[in-house]
């Protein structure tokens, strides 16, 4: 076995960009090597508990970091000789400063992320299929006219399973951040799964239609009466009786079945509700389930590419710019600061910088500062963007 | 052009592209070995540092994955 390559995955796995390659890789590894469970173990509590645990909780002023750091650059600088270079290297290693702490703070926020939300989906940059042999399927490689079971459309975003594929009968679609995917199942069940969505199924004709869902899930699933359906939820399961419904697991304080039409039966370990149409079962992970109408619009908007929101903060839109753009949200501002509240519309596709001019600007200008990245955007309440860049 | 001879053209825009793919990997590995949350950052700090004052050659390594995987490992060894 070969730890420090196990370990180098197991780090990409906890960063969230391991490649399908690697996964595959690595839990080949696990299956062989029940060192390497051990090891994976003790990594994750390494790195998500004791010394990291205690600076997870700490608020961290990038303003008095950067500060600090400038001092020792131009410490070293003095020790140095051209001017002109050492004002350079100033710039870049600031620069690098910079988007150090930029980072630190997202890594900070992930591993948070990963204790208060412990059924986190994996990030993959495209949709994948991982089957139980845990071979990973890249869909979009995936030719028009349908290999090993999978045809897909044109623009590779609806894709159809005719069956086993590469005769193996059961797998888990995961979708990347920021895009939809629709997949019609053998039983011709059509699921929709948005963004960073994980939906482990059997692809069998035959076997009971079990099911396992974590993030968002529009089901349209067809009757069968001599196949019960069932989906699990990381808290609760959904007992299907032949129905059009959504399910929202992304927050674990805030978990949604909504029912458009048909009728499921939800439940956990406190309680078990039968939803009618139009209205939805709502609870917080371990929490009795709560029943409620729904604004279909709005819950139904991700469908269409829209993503409402009214009244959220900060902190509340970082979600919902994951799921519209897959973009990340680093935030330097503390909760005491967060106070200012937005209302609007997040479309996908449409440019992010325009979406921030239209709906954010107006309230948080010159008060925050906005620094957009390929994959991110960085807000912070310290200082203005001419600073850093 | 590739990264790292961008980087040895003096091309920051290239150093931070370096650092904004491996920054994580870098701290993370960095962490497990030092298990030290400082020491981590400035090993991490450092190897970018050090990229741009030394612009090293990549030849000897199959990709600038494994040259900052190996330095991590140099430099947490030392200290």
């Amino acid at each position: 076995m070969n730890t420090d390559q196990i370990t180098y995955w197991i780090i990409d796995e906890l960063h969230g960009d391991i490649t399908p390659e690697d996964a595959a890789l690595l839990q080949k590894a696990l299956e062989d090597h029940p060192e390497a469970v051990t090891l994976r173990n003790d990594l994750r509590k390494l790195l998500t508990e004791g010394e990291m645990q205690g600076v997870i909780g700490k608020e961290i002023s990038l303003k008095r970091a950067i500060t600090e750091i400038s001092k020792g650059i131009e410490q070293e600088s003095e020790k140095n000789k051209p001017v002109r270079r050492n004002f350079n290297t100033l710039l870049i290693l600031l620069l690098v400063a910079c988007t150090a702490f930029y980072w630190y703070l997202r890594y900070q926020r992930n591993l948070l992320r990963q204790q208060t939300v412990n059924w986190a989906v994996p990030v993959y940059k495209k949709p994948v299929i991982i089957l139980k042999d845990s071979t990973i399927i890249e869909l979009d490689t995936i030719g028009i006219h349908g290999n090993d079971g999978i045809s897909v459309n044109k623009q590779h975003t609806s894709f159809e399973i005719s069956g086993p594929i590469r005769n193996i009968d059961e797998g888990t679609i995961i979708t990347p951040p920021g895009k939809d995917f629709t997949f019609q199942l053998p039983d011709k069940t059509l699921i929709r799964l948005n963004g960073q969505t994980y939906y482990k199924t059997s692809f069998s004709h035959t076997a009971p239609r079990e099911a396992f869902a974590n993030g968002e899930v529009y089901v349209m699933a067809a009757p069968d009466a001599n196949r019960p359906f069932t989906i699990n939820l990381p808290d609760g399961k959904i007992q299907v009786l032949g129905t059009t419904f959504n399910i929202n697991t992304y927050q674990p304080d805030h978990i949604q079945v909504a029912l458009v039409d048909g009728s499921v039966i939800v439940k956990n370990d406190k309680r078990s509700v039968m939803l009618q149409p139009n209205s939805s079962a709502n609870w917080k992970q371990r929490a009795a389930i709560q029943t409620a109408s729904f604004n279909k619009k709005e819950v139904l908007s991700w469908l269409k590419g829209e993503y409402a929101f009214s009244s959220i903060t900060f902190q509340e839109l970082v979600p919902i710019i994951r799921r519209s753009h897959g973009l990340e949200i680093v935030l330097d501002a503390t909760a005491a600061t967060d106070t200012l509240r937005f209302s609007g519309v997040s479309i996908r596709g449409k440019s992010i910088e325009v979406f921030f001019q239209e709906n954010i600007y107006p309230q948080a200008l010159p008060k925050y500062s906005f620094i957009y990245e390929t994959d991110s955007i960085f807000i912070s309440s310290y200082h203005a963007p001419k600073e850093n860049k | 052009m590739r990264l790292m001879e961008r980087i040895a053209n003096n091309d920051p825009e290239a150093l931070e592209t370096l650092f904004m793919a491996h920054r994580q990997r870098v701290y993370m590995d960095a962490y497990v070995r030092l298990k030290d949350r400082s020491a981590a950052w400035s090993v991490t700090t450092d190897i970018y540092s050090w990229i741009w004052k030394e612009k090293p050659d990549i030849s000897p390594f199959s990709s600038v994955k494994s040259l900052l995987q190996e330095e991590v490992k140099k430099r947490t060894i030392v200290k």
